[in-house]
């Protein structure tokens, strides 16, 4: 069968986009990155499309975590346009707002070990079970566990951190 | 019925596979079955059930702005060789740079290579780097950037550093407070203080701009600026912008004042002073204001010279 490329990319572009986002927490080099990952499905014209690309997103996103260490960039050149264009409909509170909760969120991934991790943002960018032990190396009875121990502690570790900042919001009017 | 009834509890981790469709036909109907008869397998469903879409709803935050616009770039059609030809270009660009550079580039003995460069307008063209920034100016820059990583606690104010600032500056200020605030800063209206700044004053867009105060710059360069800005929900935030030697004891006290500072950003690098004097500086940016760090952050990406 011949390789689909343009189904592929219609189909996991998104899925690819939001996985990478989790690893890179960078809108843009999410999107160079699953650019890549295609460029390189394109080359490969892989058996199985699918697992193969995020696979391969996997593997990118570890080598990207690797080098960020190496060149922490805090300090952006800054040109004469803005350095991202807000949409018009872009609320600024709503941005805000929006930036506090995936700073959460963020935390919250980052409590849970790499696996969890893994077998979690797989599952949500769509693989199913045999793919995701395939891709894991877990054995697919152990997927299940594995997810729900994940999704648990998520949910957990976000809920601490509401609590805290609850107790923190408390103590500031109480002061 | 009865059958069902008697099957062993449905461990949670079936119960997640059963509610993500994993399972085989016939394993469905099995669970399907002894869910409608067992009461404690049921609550343990909903339980799984409110996990799952309790994970899905906090995933589903941690999405980029792109995708949650539906914005979907073209599929990749570019053949591999042509990614020859883009490094090809970007090559022969870099060789281009490094000829002119060559010909153009400060030597040891003075500016007057970049200065020229400055003259004929290559600088931004080509991406010139600072070279005649004098190694405090470093260090501060250095300094800027770890105060980008964290708040300070309140504990920090002790520091030897900040030990000049005043208690009245150690104290939260409430957000109607400028920050910073002493008579050396002048109000100025919005479109005077873009004329100071030649054209050119940095702000959060899509935020009204309140007020500006100037603040003149102890180099002789362009002056520092501090752009209060309300934001729809009434809090308010402070753009500073300056150049690097000044802005860096402006930083020094917010950080004391135990406001929350964004990460700085900074302008391509511009002239400060004449002949052999001249040095190259660049403008800093901060956003600030009682709010979380990545608030002020999600505000940098929005910040833009005028």
């Amino acid at each position: 069968m011949a390789f689909d490329i343009d189904g592929l990319y219609r189909t996991t572009y998104d899925s690819v986009v939001r996985f990478l986002y989790r690893k890179v927490w960078d809108a843009d080099r999410a999107e160079d990155l699953a650019q890549e990952v295609f460029m390189r499905a394109l080359a490969h014209e892989p058996e199985k499309p699918r697992s193969w690309v995020f696979a391969v997103a996997a593997n990118i996103a570890r080598d990207e975590a690797r080098s960020a260490i190496r060149k922490r960039k805090h300090l952006v050149l800054m040109t004469h346009e803005p350095m991202v264009a807000p949409s018009p409909n872009d609320d600024v509170a709503e941005t805000m707002d929006h930036a506090e909760q995936e700073a959460e969120v963020k935390r919250a991934l980052e409590m849970l070990s790499p696996r969890d991790r893994d077998v979690l943002l797989l599952w949500d960018a769509g693989l199913s079970y045999p793919e995701i032990a395939e891709q894991t190396h877990l054995a697919l009875g152990a997927v299940g566990t594995t997810l729900a121990r994940a999704r648990k502690r998520l949910v957990e570790a976000h809920d601490s951190m509401e609590a805290d900042r609850g107790e923190q919001r408390r103590t500031t009017a109480r002061s | 019925m009865a059958n069902s009834a008697a099957r062993p509890h449905v461990p949670e981790e079936e119960l997640h596979a059963y509610c993500d469709g994993e399972l085989s036909p016939a394993q469905r109907v099995e669970i399907a079955e002894h869910l409608l008869g067992c009461l404690i397998c049921r609550s343990q469903h909903a339980m799984v059930e409110a996990v799952r879409l309790r994970s899905a709803s906090l995933l589903a935050i941690a999405v980029p702005a792109q995708i949650r616009r539906g914005k979907v770039p073209a599929p990749p059609v570019v053949a591999p060789r042509r990614r020859w030809f883009g490094i090809a270009v970007g090559t022969a660009a870099a060789l281009i740079g490094a000829v002119v550079w060559s010909q153009l580039a400060p030597s040891s003995a003075g500016p007057s290579g970049a200065q020229l460069a400055n003259t004929l307008g290559v600088s931004n063209l080509f991406g010139l780097r600072p070279t005649t920034v004098d190694s405090a100016a470093g260090n501060r820059s250095r300094q800027l950037e770890m105060m980008t990583r964290t708040i300070v606690p309140p504990q920090m104010k002790s520091l030897a550093d900040f030990a000049r600032v005043s208690s009245a500056q150690t104290a939260v200020i409430p957000a109607e407070v400028d920050p910073v605030f002493t008579s050396d800063w002048t109000p100025a209206a919005y479109e005077d203080a873009i004329k100071v700044g030649n054209g050119s004053l940095a702000r959060v867009d899509g935020v009204p701009v309140a007020n500006v105060r100037i603040h003149p710059s102890a180099i002789g360069g362009r002056p520092t600026f501090m752009v209060r800005q309300q934001l729809p929900d009434g809090r308010t935030v402070w753009v500073f912008e300056g150049l690097e030697p000044d802005i860096a004891p402006v930083n020094q006290v917010l950080l004391a004042s135990g406001i929350t500072i964004s990460m700085v950003t900074r302008t391509h690098p511009e002239y400060v002073g004449a002949g052999v004097d001249a040095r190259i500086s660049t403008r800093m940016v901060t956003v600030v204001g009682y709010l979380s760090v990545d608030s002020l952050n999600a505000l940098v990406s929005r910040l833009t010279l005028r």
